[in-house]
């Protein structure tokens, strides 16, 4: 494969889609070890890229000398939308909640019973579990609870994008681990099916605390550790270029890090082992450069 | 995790995400339309200027855009990919009202887009000159392009992903790579770069 690859360029279509992260897995791999051995398709790539970057700004700056500021549009849009829900506002001013119509309601009223029964049953498995009758009941939740995990980052951030900090169980005390699947009502022989997960990973400045750590399972559901380490490298990736803030990356993977990735990677469902959607991945580190001329 | 090696120069999704709607999570539907006006109110207003919406009318159509963001949200209809929506929803807009009136105002358009623009201060008198002569030449070229070839550029400068484009112009991902692969090409050609 590696053979062919050296002979068979990259058409700048699959250059596009590759850097999208819109092609399979294995086929960006070939991609990247096409890019890193050809310096003729690393030159297009380049030249691509330069070539959008400039057109872009051309395309910005010439429009941008026309917008008026967005602050009075955004005050009427403000308007019409407290104009378009009347009800809801002296509702909510009388302390009765949020106006709902009628389909609206029942649909509400049926999450609110669905989730009281799920919690019913989460903590009956956890009763269960506590009297040490079933620990294998206790399922593989891709979600940390809340009380037991809230997240926690370092006081003093270091700069994550310098050093990135690794996420290292093993820096992690046994006691303290062992405490983790304690406090989750498991059994710490199942220890190898998890990761003991920072919620809030290191290289985002979350700390080694017990409250920012929690059994992950690997495998055992959809949303599992591994696509979970995808968000975490795009989260510092974006932070480190500078397209979010350090907060707001620690607030997004600790509130709920399976609706981030849905949102930061726009998919419903979890990409196969997608790399990176960022082209830097395809650009082969200097070391490999070096090592294939 | 992966080294943070960044080379953003190198880095093509750099567009791709600039802009990008990032919602925060627990908002009420208003504020979070807001928050989403707030971004992407400039580059809806380009694309529907470069459309060839005029600015009033532009604004307005945006208004209604976001106002139907608002209602969609409020049913609980599906928030994947709200940005993509957003974009298709003024992108139709946009052509409808444009039909029917029969592209009057593209032409004045153009011509907008290729006079004022900002200039970079920190380059000499002889630098700002043969960088306005190189803006106004990849506009130029991009004018010159097929109609879909030229959304595709418009979109992917706003920060657009391929999927992105393919979901707002009806079109399929092979089409968006085609057209954009075309584009650049052609933009390359007459000194991108």
């Amino acid at each position: 494969m590696q053979e062919e690859n050296l002979f068979t360029h990259i058409s700048a279509q699959e250059l596009l889609l590759a850097a999208d992260s819109e092609l399979p897995a294995e086929r960006i791999a070939e991609v990247q070890s096409h890019l890193a051995s050809c310096e003729e398709c690393r030159a297009r790539l380049r030249q691509i890229d330069e070539t959008s970057i400039a057109f872009a700004s051309a395309y910005r700056s010439a429009a941008d000398a026309n917008l008026p500021d967005p602050a009075p549009a955004r005050r009427v849009l403000r308007e019409s939308i407290s104009r378009s829900q009347p009800s809801r506002w002296s509702l909510s001013r009388l302390g009765l909640g949020e106006f709902l119509p009628g389909r609206q309601w029942a649909y509400n009223a049926a999450i609110v019973v669905f989730a009281a029964l799920a919690i019913a049953l989460t903590y009956r498995q956890v009763w269960l579990s506590n009297s040490g009758k079933s620990i294998a009941q206790v399922d593989a939740a891709p979600l940390p609870r809340p009380s037991l995990t809230p997240g926690a980052s370092v006081a003093v951030p270091t700069n994550v994008c310098l050093a990135a900090q690794r996420e290292d169980p093993a820096r992690i005390p046994a006691s303290e681990r062992e405490e983790v699947f304690r406090e989750y009502g498991m059994d710490y022989q199942q220890a190898k099916h998890y990761e003991l997960d920072h919620l809030i990973t290191p290289a985002l400045g979350g700390s080694d605390d017990i409250q920012n750590l929690w059994p992950e399972p690997y495998d055992s559901t959809e949303w599992n550790a591994h696509v979970k380490d995808q968000l975490e490298n795009l989260l510092h990736q974006m932070v480190c270029s500078g397209q979010i803030d350090l907060p707001t990356a620690q607030h997004d993977i600790a509130s709920n890090w399976i609706e981030a990735y849905k949102r930061y990677f726009h998919t419903e469902r979890p990409l196969p082992s997608a790399p990176q959607p960022a082209v830097t991945m395809l650009w082969p580190q200097p070391a490999d450069v070096r090592r294939t001329s | 995790m992966s080294s943070p090696a960044q080379d953003t120069t190198l880095n093509l999704a750099v567009l791709g995400t600039a802009e990008a709607a990032l919602p925060e999570i627990g908002l009420s539907s208003e504020n979070e339309v807001v928050l989403m006006f707030d971004q992407l109110r400039n580059p809806l207003l380009r694309y529907t200027m470069s459309l060839g919406i005029g600015i009033s009318d532009g604004e307005d159509l945006i208004q209604e855009v976001f106002l139907s963001l608002f209602r969609h949200l409020q049913l609980g209809r599906p928030r994947s990919n709200l940005r993509g929506w957003v974009f298709r929803v003024a992108h139709n807009l946009a052509l409808k009202q444009r039909n029917s009136r029969q592209k009057r105002n593209a032409v004045a358009l153009s011509e907008a887009l290729l006079g004022e623009r900002q200039i970079d201060p920190s380059l000499s008198p002889e630098e700002q000159l043969a960088d306005t002569q190189r803006q106004k030449l990849l506009v130029a070229v991009m004018l010159a392009l097929p109609e879909v070839d030229q959304n595709c550029l418009r979109l992917r400068a706003e920060g657009l992903r391929y999927r992105e484009i393919a979901e707002v112009l009806g079109i399929s991902l092979g089409a968006v790579s085609n057209s954009l692969t075309r584009a650049f090409e052609r933009l390359n050609r007459a000194g991108g770069r």
